[in-house]
């Protein structure tokens, strides 16, 4: 019982806020952490279980949001097209894997961090396509033959989008397929032993990542309207990979306190003007060096002291 | 409920593996050659042979890890070449693993449900989903699991990490993972490597009661007790050769022969036999060297004799040459070539006539032995000694000059195969327990023996410097405490090892040994304490600091620089010294230890166990140390090479170097050891002379499974 108390608390106060808070401000930020954290888990599944490392997320990001954009762009109505970039981008990552999958360890991560720089040159030189450096203005989501402009709504449709993905990452890592993810990184000649196709297994793991990330980006262009090529930046991409170690790799819930966290430093630090930057790096530092295995895990560690 | 049911397991004497001409190849010779082998349905097959040898190449093959270079694996029937090695599994084939291969971010219980995964329905879009049947599912493979944890003997520690549990816990936790995946063919690699006797006697009885569940076996294993203990059936390896394979009492005749052999490419040729005679006069050699330089050593002064060593030498001889080789070689060998010119049956009258006055002359000497009294004995035993073993040393030449070549050449083939089946000891005169007589005698005399045979190592003096005649110990630990984390892992610990002694600390995994070592070298901080390392205190000291004071550390693994040369290995040794002294420091280990000057260009990777062994020993000299901490030298090797080891210890003692040495092969490190201790879980239990506690009773039962 007493487990089913925070959660529930949590289901309260988000669906509260907007009611409580409304301020659009608030609700904007609340929408961009949203947005954050859904990337955050998918990348923080990739680099927990596997122990893949992504540095190429926010290109994943981009091409949902360009890919959902131009189809928009081309008469595909707004929900369908949001679809068909995500499946696009999940091919992509699918070709992807089965190129690089048999890369392991840093060669990945350059991998993927090659992907991601080629994605940014290519959105800021293909003017014609994709407006350059000058960016993009999307069309607005439409609901029932509405568009859907109003904060408050896309407030809750980001937090659905987030519970579902969510609710759906921790089915997964609960069941067979989970298991054999979680035991990939530190087990995996135990794992092949033990019969599980463990290429496979990356490869599904990876497609997954990448479509998460790709569905969010498509949801993102078509709620701010505009998109620009700095969304596919290597500086995004490190920004995605920071929430997942702060938080802890491989914790969900941490992805998400993360993607809280590096979403709304900025914003906190503001008053510091020009030093901002140098503050919140001092205390990403601060956080690496004093709770190397992120927030959650020593939190929950403490809780399950004093509940036994 | 029954948690395993057998996939084809219906008779028990139908062949289940099947290896055929199997060869493995990593580019160079040969890692495995020719190995062919069946084995049978519902049995237990281990597969021995000393360190090196193939058995994990082996293992992998036969999982499917490796592929051979030529050859079939056939399981059931079926070819597995060509099967991706997650196919295998359902097969009906899983495994464990030599070094563990847990998850240690999940539960134990969690651990063994991944053994479930080819059993459910596993698909990645079915995971996200979830719903009533996956949890049902679920439900099943936890009961499963939990099942299997109880058969295991851990049935409270589901829900615990990996983590948490001792050693030889997470080794049952992998056999019960095994059997999660329901396999009908299960391969165990050195499930007891590194448990303590009580835990070895749990894994005996699990192997024991997979039997009951129709399960075949295969079981890699050094442990030969053990080995003996469970298998049905056993192929011995040797050099990537198989070499014998048989029912236990068969093979337990003589196996340390086995490993010895010298084995060449090409079969039943004539070279074989002379080959084994060779390699048996090579023994009686190498403890003839022994007793030769006891002689010597004593000197002028006959009250210097060992007289247990030559007791022991002269039990070995006698046995050896009463029961192995003489009747052998009189049947097998002098008896077809009699005939064949006046010469040869003269020369053959000669060894057959010396056969019976060697016997006698040991009967003689024997007796002399037992009933030396005094002086004027010890030397009469001196004079006879020597002069005995000059009659051997002839009988012997004159055999391998006369008889031998003539054994190449003149032998008939019959007679050849007849000879060679004989002294493959398949058909030998020898008991499993006259076997364990010599095993024992070969060990009182390897380990008392004043020099190393073997291995490539000689005397040669050490530059150490040792401070002659101090009262104050070297080095003196006082109530040390240390620390993981929040674990406290050694308590109070103080221990006295004085200039120029072997002190040994002796206890079973886990108990803290090679933590007590690391506090000394300064690897692991101490809490609590003080560490005198000649009257100051050490135990604030950075590690580097204490190095260059005189502390060598060898750690447990030997942790060679795998990638560098032998040469560069012993340079980073040296690293403290002034550069002009390092390569003569060099020259000085490759006198010690001639067999890395031979492969000091080598990569130390590509040294044998005892080789490297041998290099971070004298890596660890290269620091011109007073202390020498040394950790688990004998770890997973051979026998053979083991008492050589003890053998290349005790001889650094004597030069004056003073020695830490951390064992859990307590049998052959107290006898040796001026001083001892015994480690359990952090705490000095017991501790005095080595002699003294390799008698102690308690010890005996603990730690030397007598």
């Amino acid at each position: 019982m007493a487990s089913a108390l925070p959660p529930l608390a949590l289901a309260i106060v988000a669906i509260g806020f907007p009611i409580v808070l409304t301020n659009p401000f608030f609700i904007a930020l609340a929408n961009q952490v949203f947005l954050n954290a859904a990337v955050a888990v998918s990348l923080s599944v990739l680099l927990g279980t596997t122990g893949q490392l992504s540095l190429g997320h926010a290109a994943f990001v981009a091409l949902g949001a360009y890919g959902s954009a131009l189809l928009a762009q081309h008469g595909v109505a707004v929900p369908a097209s949001i679809l068909i970039a995500t499946i696009l981008v999940g091919l992509l990552g699918w070709g992807l894997a089965r190129l690089f999958l048999r890369l392991a360890g840093y060669y990945l991560a350059i991998a993927t961090l090659g992907v991601g720089l080629v994605v940014a040159v290519v959105l800021r030189n293909e003017k014609e396509i994709t407006g350059g450096i000058d960016g993009l203005t999307v069309e607005p989501l439409a609901l029932w033959g509405a568009d859907i402009y109003s904060e408050v709504v896309w407030y809750y449709i980001l937090l659905a989008a987030l519970t579902l993905i969510i609710a759906a990452t921790l089915t997964l890592l609960k069941s067979p397929a989970g298991r054999a993810l979680r035991a990939l990184h530190d087990a995996e000649t135990a794992a092949i032993a033990l019969g599980v196709d463990t290429l496979r297994l990356k490869v599904q793991v990876f497609v997954y990542s990448a479509a998460l990330a790709a569905l969010m980006g498509a949801l993102y262009a078509h709620y701010v309207g505009f998109i620009s090529p700095n969304a596919a930046s290597f500086h995004r991409s490190v920004e995605f990979v920071m929430m997942v170690v702060i938080g802890g790799i491989g914790s969900i819930a941490g992805a998400v306190l993360g993607a809280l966290i590096i979403t709304l430093l900025p914003v906190t630090l503001a008053d510091f003007e020009q030093f901002e930057t140098l503050v919140a790096g001092s205390i990403l530092l601060a956080t690496l060096i004093f709770l190397p295995e992120g927030l959650v895990r020593p939190v929950k560690r403490i809780w399950r002291r004093r509940v036994s | 409920m029954s948690t395993v049911s057998p996939v084809s397991a219906q008779f028990s004497d139908t062949p289940f593996v099947a290896l055929h001409a199997v060869c493995k190849s990593f580019g160079g010779p040969n890692v495995l050659d020719d190995i062919s082998f069946v084995l049978k349905h519902r049995q237990v097959h281990s597969i021995i042979g000393p360190n090196g040898a193939g058995k994990t190449t082996l293992m992998n093959i036969i999982s499917g890890l490796y592929r051979p270079t030529s050859g079939r694996v056939l399981l059931d029937g079926a070819d597995i070449a060509g099967r991706k090695p997650s196919d295998l599994p359902s097969m009906g084939l899983s495994r464990t693993f030599q070094n563990l291969k847990i998850s240690g971010s999940m539960t134990v219980l969690e651990n063994v449900m991944l053994g479930r995964h080819r059993l459910l329905k596993n698909g990645f879009v079915r995971g996200l989903f979830g719903g009533p049947d996956a949890r049902r599912a679920e439900m099943g493979a936890r009961r499963v699991a939990s099942d299997l944890l109880d058969f295991v003997g851990l049935n409270s520690d589901g829900e615990r990490m990996p983590g948490e549990l001792s050693y030889g816990a997470l080794k049952r936790v992998e056999i019960a993972r095994a059997l999660a995946s329901e396999p009908s063919l299960l391969l165990l690699d050195e499930p007891a490597a590194g448990l303590n006797p009580q835990e070895t006697g749990e894994i005996k009885a699990l192997i024991q009661a997979l039997a009951g569940r129709g399960i075949t076996v295969i079981l890699v294993e050094h442990d030969m007790k053990l080995v003996m203990e469970v298998s049905d059936n056993v192929v011995v390896i040797n050099y990537g050769r198989k070499i014998a394979e048989g029912p236990p009492e068969q093979v337990a005749r003589n196996p340390r022969r086995h490993y010895r052999l010298p084995w060449n490419a090409g079969a039943l040729t004539m070279q074989d036999v002379v080959d084994i005679i060779q390699s048996e006069h090579r023994s009686m050699h190498q403890i003839s060297a022994v007793l030769e330089l006891v002689c010597r050593d004593a000197g002028d002064d006959p009250d210097a004799l060992n007289l247990t060593l030559v007791d022991a030498g002269l039990a070995y001889f006698a046995g050896f040459s009463r029961e192995v080789h003489h009747p052998k070689e009189e049947g097998f060998v002098f008896a077809p070539l009699r005939g064949l010119s006046v010469e040869t049956d003269r020369a053959l009258d000669q060894l057959t006539t010396q056969h019976v006055e060697e016997a006698h002359q040991l009967e003689k000497l024997r007796q002399r032995v037992h009933e030396a009294r005094d002086r004027t004995d010890r030397a009469r035993v001196r004079d006879d000694l020597l002069e005995f073993l000059s009659c051997l040393g002839k009988h012997i030449q004159l055999e391998e000059t006369a008889i031998l070549p003539l054994v190449r050449s003149q032998l008939p083939d019959e007679s050849r195969k007849a000879a060679y089946d004989a002294f493959l000891a398949h058909s030998d005169p020898l008991s499993a327990d006259a076997d364990r007589a010599f095993t024992e005698l070969r060990h009182i005399v390897a380990s008392m023996a004043p020099a190393p045979f073997g291995l490539g190592a000689r005397e040669a003096a050490l530059n150490t410097a040792v401070s002659e005649g101090t009262v104050l110990p070297l080095l003196a630990l006082e109530g040390i405490d240390a620390f993981y984390g929040s674990r406290q892992s050694l308590h109070g610990i103080t221990v006295e090892a004085a200039s120029g002694r072997l002190v040994s600390i002796v206890g079973s995994n886990g108990a803290g040994k090679t933590t007590l070592l690391k506090t000394i070298s300064g690897i692991h901080p101490t809490r609590k304490g003080r560490i005198l390392f000649e009257g100051s205190d050490i135990a604030r000291l950075p590690a580097w600091r204490r190095v260059a004071l005189g502390i060598a550390h060898c750690p447990e693994g030997r942790q060679v620089f795998g990638t560098f040369t032998v040469e560069q290995n012993l340079q980073i040794g040296g690293f403290t010294q002034p550069t002009a002294g390092v390569a003569e420091a060099v020259e000085q280990m490759y006198a010690l230890f001639p067999v890395l000057k031979e492969k000091r260009r080598q990569s130390a990777a590509t040294l044998s166990g005892g080789q490297q062994q041998m290099l971070a020993i004298a890596r660890s000299l290269m620091s011109r140390p007073k202390l020498l901490l040394l950790d688990e030298p004998s770890m997973g090797l051979a026998p053979l090479i083991v008492e050589e080891v003890f053998a290349i210890i005790s001889r650094l003692r004597r030069q004056g170097l003073t020695i830490l040495l951390v064992e859990q092969n307590a049998a052959e490190a107290l006898p040796l050891s001026d001083q001892g201790y015994v480690l359990e879980t952090g705490r000095i239990v017991l501790q005095g002379p080595g002699q003294e506690l390799a008698g102690n009773e308690q010890v005996r039962q603990a730690y030397l499974g007598l």
